[in-house]
């Protein structure tokens, strides 16, 4: 098989855990959703309280690949509530911080998540997203979420948050098996992976979204350069 | 999506701050910034000071002192009884007049300084960003041009300003330049609203914004760079000037008016 192929599927098969893991979070979710609904007409908070030990397993699960996760509804899903954040964070001594179920809506009001790409995309096409890398103040992270639809009602997204240099360690056992310029590249052209200088992470470059081969139906490439002298 | 690196005590938005600073201090410095980032709107109730210190990890004390500080600042007020609270009160006069002694106190080389800085880290990042920023950046960076040129405030012009500052950096896909540029305005955001007191500076803020936006969104590296680069000194320009100003009115009025 071709060199480029060991490389992809590292790459892939570090997005597929995560999104293994927020489909399962989602299906759970979506369960007590209806049953709260048949129960009650409508969501609270305390029926979100219930999928915690589902977020604490995975990000376990997670360890290495994915850093923290959660559930965030879109506005008014719970009634008269902007926005809901179900958040776990995995520290750097292993313990797991929770932001469960305290609302921010100052947060909110600065993230502006009805606006954040790892919402809206998933709203318009309800298909799974991988966002980034961006910077968020001190980190650099991509962002994996998947749609919450419940009897055709968009109610969210399970998310989770990688660090790129967790992403880029998962990917670094193929990749150094390259002597030629190789690069990993998201859908707006953006190097993500680097094991050449001139192509450095984080620059853009619009004729990357043509070159070399797709990873993942993200958008995703590996590209392989011509060995410039 | 989650904020501050100090991921042991969660992460919120107190968790940005500069890490020099303890106790007291800290806290003033982190229900600052949240308040002039506007994660706190005017006129809204700060959360109860039992959640609030439980927040920030902070004694109840330690808390009840950073608040009187903010007080004495004019940035928050409190009622007591039924229904009171803290407040948030951003449109102070206190808080225009202490703003006023501080540039006053602070010194032309610190002043030039921070300039120096500013303009660099502005330059860079934008010189950055116009190679690597994303049309959802782009699209950021346009709206809050938008706000500045909108806003119904100083205050309000001064944070949609620093919200531009902090996404060019973060177009510029720098950590580094994101925290830096963050922690300028967690220092000086006091001064930088003084600045947008005057109207057609924040016109001329916003005109040049959305020229730099035009520069980096067209991957003009070297021109977007230069603009930024001179629009913080022309912003450092009038503020020099008003601290002068501010001096010579001092010096023809030796009893300065208490608040």
């Amino acid at each position: 098989m071709k060199v480029n192929e060991p490389l992809k599927q590292a790459a892939s098969s570090a997005f597929e855990k995560v999104f293994h893991e927020l489909r399962l979070i989602s299906n759970q979710f979506t369960e007590e959703v209806i049953e709260s609904w048949g129960k009650k007409g409508k969501l609270s908070e305390s029926d979100i309280k219930h999928i915690r030990p589902t977020l604490v397993r995975a990000l376990m699960r997670l360890e290495g690949n994915a850093f923290s996760l959660g559930i965030i509804l879109d506005e008014n899903i719970i009634p008269s509530t902007s926005y809901s954040l179900t958040w776990l964070e995995l520290a750097e001594d292993g313990s797991i911080q929770d932001d469960l179920n305290i609302r921010y809506p100052w947060r909110g009001s600065f993230y502006e998540y009805s606006k954040a790409d790892w919402m809206n995309l998933p709203r318009l096409s309800r298909e799974a997203v991988v966002v980034g890398p961006y910077v968020d103040f001190d980190k650099y992270l991509l962002t994996l979420a998947v749609p919450i639809v419940v009897s055709g009602q968009f109610m969210g997204v399970t998310a989770a948050d990688v660090r790129l240099d967790d992403f880029e360690r998962s990917v670094a056992c193929p990749l150094s098996k390259f002597e030629q310029p190789c690069l990993i590249v998201n859908s707006e052209g953006r190097v993500v992976v680097s094991n050449t200088t001139p192509h450095p992470v984080g620059s853009i470059n619009d004729a990357h979204k043509s070159m070399g081969s797709l990873i993942s139906p993200f958008g995703w490439r590996v590209i392989v350069l011509e060995d410039s002298a | 999506m989650t904020l501050g690196s100090d991921a042991s005590k969660g992460a919120t938005m107190f968790s940005l701050r500069p890490q020099h600073l303890t106790g007291v201090s800290s806290v003033v410095t982190r229900l600052r910034t949240a308040i002039d980032l506007g994660f706190f709107e005017d006129g809204e109730m700060l959360p109860k000071e039992a959640t609030l210190s439980k927040e920030l990890h902070v004694a109840a004390f330690t808390l009840r002192e950073a608040l009187s500080e903010l007080r004495s600042e004019g940035l928050v007020d409190t009622k007591p009884g039924r229904g009171g609270g803290t407040f948030v009160q951003r449109r102070s006069s206190v808080a225009h007049d202490k703003a006023e002694l501080r540039l006053k106190d602070i010194s032309a080389t610190a002043l030039r300084d921070l300039s120096d800085w500013k303009a660099m880290l502005l330059g860079e990042a934008a010189e950055l960003a116009a190679s690597r920023a994303s049309p959802s950046n782009i699209a950021r960076l346009r709206e809050y041009c938008d706000r500045v040129l909108n806003a119904k405030s100083s205050i309000a012009a001064c944070r949609a300003h620093a919200r531009f500052d902090i996404e060019l950096a973060a177009a510029a896909q720098s950590v580094r330049l994101s925290s830096a540029a963050l922690q300028i305005y967690e220092e000086y955001s006091w001064l930088l609203a003084l600045a947008h007191e005057d109207q057609e500076y924040t016109e001329d803020c916003a005109q040049t914004l959305a020229a730099v936006t035009q520069l980096v969104s067209q991957r003009s590296a070297h021109e977007a760079g230069l603009l930024a680069r001179d629009r913080t000194r022309v912003s450092f320009q009038s503020l020099g000037k008003k601290r002068l100003r501010l001096i010579a009115s001092q010096a023809q009025s030796p009893e300065p008016r208490r608040t």
